[in-house]
């Protein structure tokens, strides 16, 4: 049942070339012949692959908590007025490129995983906040009525209401905030971040294709796994 | 029970509510009539605070609603929408629960009120655990009236709540609102398109047009005294004289003192049924018996009296 499923097959092959890539060695040395080191030795893929999901993974954890809760606020009777404001300056946040972002934390931040964090986090924000705008939207203004006229408090409402059926729109934007925030992370590598990118970073700048290769590969099979997953998760929530 | 004062709710030019003042006694149904964008659901919304007036004020069972905690105040006031508004990613069950389950009543008091309420609105057990988008346009609006009616309100409020289910289907609702009212002494507020319907179930029908309480009178009075030429008009016009005959039974005109021969109509029955009765078998006369078993006549003469 489970192995029928592309995520479970994508996350096994993601898997096992991060583990198993020194033992295709002979591969990249036939691909690339004039190259003394074929596999990027620097850190260990696993230890890269970890440090690159981490850093994703807790950028969209922030972003989801902070887009989700703006958005809700915004959406209040009290906060109804920043509304606007919070679309304009997502989108705004959206169009800094990464990298200049990553340029402009260094200074405040150092090198290392932590601008890049904050890059991710404000790059993951607009996807999670216009989601969950739009979900919110979407609940009838019957069923606000309804569930207004039954007596829940407004606190009751939101969680046994609103967010359960505007969970889809959200799962969506969570989901395309976490796929750009592993493509993103890549990048970290550039400010001295532990990542899949790093053996891009190296064999860019030394002239190491199979680096290049090896990094690639693994960042992209990362994304389309945890894609995949997320399509699981939507199959699962209760269509309406 | 009800107490509006002086009620009057403006959206920008529009007076949706124009200082509107009525007395609802408690256990009154009242029957909200008036043609579209007459306000009546604005006053529904008035009375349950889902918005606040512009000027006067509702105050239920002696209190003025304004100064009530809302939210209390709403799981006391049951309230069918207009547009049924069931929360579809709730099973009916669920949906039913969703007012004594905000109570906290205990889990086995919820099931057993589901039962109930199910089978009260006519449907069948095993609808229980569908989910709205599975439901006919008819059933949704009886499980609608079952979550207004879940945790037993002192107020009802009901916005067109039969207007989606068919005519036999209907009375069978009216019978059960008639026969719940009776057993809970429940006050009902009810909004209504359909004249029959406001008729058969109003204490007190209350014509409103144009946000303004044009009459308010019980529907025999109604129908005898209409106050304007619209109120005769939504009444049927050269024909409201039929609708009259809707408001008494044939145990309140019969004369119990003789009778005669043939298939007796019950006590109970509306002077239409008589009256339909008559004409399809081509008699001025007809034998009454009632429950007690004790038999009548009732002629034509009786029938038209007033
Ligand atoms: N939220 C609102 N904003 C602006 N105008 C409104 C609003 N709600 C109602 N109105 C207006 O107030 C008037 C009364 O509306 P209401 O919904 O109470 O009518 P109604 O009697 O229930 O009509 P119907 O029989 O069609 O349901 C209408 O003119 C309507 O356009
Ligand atoms: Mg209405």
């Amino acid at each position: 049942m489970l192995l029928a499923r592309p995520a479970a097959w994508v996350g096994a092959l993601f898997l096992g070339l991060t583990f198993g890539m020194d033992r295709l060695a002979p591969l990249f040395s036939w691909l690339y012949p004039d190259l003394d080191r074929p596999v990027y030795t620097r850190a260990g893929f696993p230890e890269l692959a970890l440090s690159h999901a981490l850093l994703a993974g807790s950028a969209s954890l922030v972003a989801t908590l902070i887009g989700i809760g703006a958005a809700v606020l915004a959406t209040r009777r009290a906060g109804r007025a920043f509304a606007p404001s919070l679309q304009a300056l997502t989108s705004i946040a959206q169009t800094f490129p990464p990298v200049a972002v990553l340029a402009l934390a260094v200074p405040a931040t150092g090198y290392g995983a932590l601008p890049t964090l904050i890059a991710l986090i404000l790059y993951g924000l607009m996807p999670v906040t216009s989601a969950t705008l739009a979900g919110l939207a979407s609940v009838p203004a019957a069923l606000r009525e309804a569930a207004d006229g039954s007596g829940f408090s407004p606190v009751a409402r939101l969680w046994q209401v609103e967010l359960p059926l505007a969970a889809p729109l959200i799962l969506a934007g969570v989901r395309t905030s976490t796929i750009i925030g592993i493509g993103t992370a890549t990048i970290g590598s550039t400010v001295g971040a532990l990542t899949l990118g790093s053996p891009i970073i190296d064999g860019l700048s030394g002239s190491n294709p199979a680096y290049v290769l090896q990094g690639t590969v693994l960042v992209a099979l990362f994304a389309i796994f945890v894609d995949l997953l997320f399509g699981e998760i939507e199959r699962r929530l209760p269509r309406l | 029970m009800i107490r509006l004062d002086h009620l009057t709710k403006r959206y920008g030019a529009t007076v949706a509510v124009d200082d509107v003042s009525l007395d609802i006694p408690a256990g009154a149904i009242c029957a909200l009539v008036g043609p579209s964008g007459a306000g009546k659901s604005t006053l529904l919304r008035l009375i349950n605070r889902l918005i606040e007036p512009d000027g006067g004020c509702v105050q239920i069972g002696g209190a003025e609603a304004g100064t009530l905690p809302v939210v209390a105040l709403r799981r006391r006031i049951g309230y069918v929408i207009q547009s049924v508004g069931l929360f579809p990613h709730w099973s009916v069950a669920r949906n039913i629960a969703t007012v004594p389950r905000l109570l906290g009543w205990e889990t086995a008091r919820i099931e057993r009120r589901i039962d109930q309420l199910l089978d009260l609105v006519g449907l069948p057990p095993s609808l229980a655990t569908r989910y709205p988008h599975e439901l006919s346009g008819g059933q949704q609006q009886r499980v609608g009236v079952a979550r207004a009616l879940a945790a037993e309100p002192e107020l009802l409020l009901m916005d067109e709540p039969f207007g989606a289910v068919d005519p036999v289907t209907r009375r069978t609702l009216q019978d059960a609102l008639l026969e719940i009212q009776a057993r809970t002494g429940t006050t009902i507020i009810l909004v209504t398109h359909d004249v029959d319907e406001a008729v058969r179930l109003g204490t007190v029908i209350a014509f409103l047009s144009h946000g303004r309480l044009v009459q308010a009178a019980s529907p025999a009075e109604m129908l005898r005294a209409p106050a304007s030429a619209e109120v005769a008009a939504f009444f049927g016009g050269p024909r409201l004289g039929l609708r009259l005959l809707q408001t008494a039974s044939a145990g309140e005109r019969a004369d119990f003192a003789r009778t005669i021969a043939g298939e007796p109509v019950e006590a109970e029955a509306m002077l239409d049924e008589v009256v339909a009765r008559m004409a399809a078998a081509g008699v001025t006369s007809l034998p009454v018996k009632d429950g007690q078993g004790r038999r009548g006549v009732i002629s034509l003469d009786d029938v038209v009296a007033r």
